[in-house]
């Protein structure tokens, strides 16, 4: 007795931890105290229920599907052009009213003036663009010429250097008449006691008189 | 510490939002504007977005407002239609108080329409009427209707459980 006592507290228990509250689909706002645990398994006394199918006779259930076929059938017919009229009821009061109001003319008024400004737009701009190409041209000229101009000088200051040192060459000491300029270096004296003033007059030793070479 | 940030801050201010002057048209759906970053004939465009694009979109809540920039030699500003059409306009070289009132004349409602629609808006918002929404919420608040049930309970012959009970 004390096990059976167990069992159903036990039973309780696991009857209680299921406990829940469902509603169908159909009546959502049902909402049902109990409902048998699924894990309980079904009672003996309703395991090997069979339910009874209705059995209809054929020609019956023809005449039944055809009238249910006809009803539907006219029933989305007249759902449909109730529809159709609505949409087309709707259509056209939305146009007399758009009509009544003149918007539309309205707005093509605007269109119009918009067309205009954006042409004005579009002469200004070419003339903008025009004298801006021109700007563009006489600078890229200038820039050339410019460059020419510097590319001559540069060659000229060559030249220039060039024709220098070709003169300066016939001075240079080589490996042939080192031991020539050697010798002079060595045998010649160079008197630095001398004065130097703004003309370029070089006054050697003590002398006041003047002279223009550096010897 | 700065009080409201940004570079202009009062263009986030309501008061500046609200004296927007571009309402546009109800079948305007999409408000674009191309313009540059650089560029002298941009310098219009661009003060036009920064300064009155907050206000247009303030004014037209459903209108998408969209800016797309560096990808346009000239600026110009592309309004999209209900209807699939577009209204284009060109602001190249136009200062922003000029774009302002090209767009006021061409792609905004009239004056006498807003006026008009300022009046329709009062009469639709009926003060008499009580309930959700409204400025209150049960007919028992007004002096000389019958007063609140919960407050005051109603004479037994106005009851229906005492006026219709069986026992």
């Amino acid at each position: 007795m004390s096990l059976m006592r167990q069992g159903l507290v036990i039973e309780k228990l696991v009857v209680g931890l299921h406990r829940q509250r469902f509603a169908p689909a159909a009546a959502p706002n049902l909402v049902v105290r109990w409902r048998k645990p699924i894990s309980l398994g079904t009672a003996p006394s309703k395991l090997f229920r069979v339910p009874q199918r209705p059995q209809i006779p054929e020609d019956e259930l023809k005449e039944i599907r055809r009238l249910f076929k006809n009803y539907n059938t006219q029933m989305k017919s007249i759902r449909a052009w109730f529809a159709e009229e609505a949409k087309r009821q709707e259509a056209v009061t939305a146009a007399a009213v758009a009509g009544a109001t003149g918007e539309e003319a309205e707005f093509q008024r605007c269109l119009q003036i918009n067309e205009e400004w954006n042409k004005k737009v579009a002469a200004e701009r070419q003339v903008r663009l025009a004298a801006e190409k021109a700007k563009l041209t006489d600078k890229i000229l200038t820039d050339l010429e410019q460059d020419e101009l510097q590319k001559s000088k540069r060659i000229a200051e060559i030249q220039q250097m060039v024709e220098r040192e070709k003169d300066l060459s016939s001075h240079y000491i080589t490996e042939e008449n080192i031991d020539q300029a050697i010798e002079e270096a060595l045998s010649q004296e160079v008197n630095y006691n001398f004065a130097i003033d703004r003309e370029g007059n070089y006054y050697h030793g003590f002398s006041m008189t003047p002279t223009t070479s550096h010897s | 510490m700065p009080f409201m940030k940004g570079i202009a801050p009062i263009r986030r201010t309501v008061q500046y939002l609200q004296s927007g002057k571009l309402s546009l048209k109800d079948r305007v759906q999409v408000f674009s504007v191309h313009y540059n970053r650089l560029g002298e004939n941009h310098q219009g465009a661009r003060d036009f977005v920064f300064w009155n694009l907050p206000q247009v979109q303030y004014q037209n809540p459903q209108v998408q407002v969209v800016t797309f920039k560096n990808m346009t030699p000239t600026p110009f500003i592309r309004c999209y239609l209900d209807s699939g059409d577009d209204v284009l306009i060109d602001v190249d070289n136009k200062s922003k108080e000029e774009i302002e009132s090209h767009l006021k004349l061409v792609i905004c409602k009239s004056d006498e329409l807003l006026a008009k629609e300022a009046i329709a808006q009062e009469k639709k918002d009926n003060e008499a009427n009580f309930g959700y929404g409204c400025q209150r919420h049960c007919i028992c608040e007004m002096p000389g209707q019958v007063p609140c049930s919960a407050v005051c309970p109603l004479p037994n012959h106005m009851r229906g459980k005492l006026r219709f009970a069986t026992d």
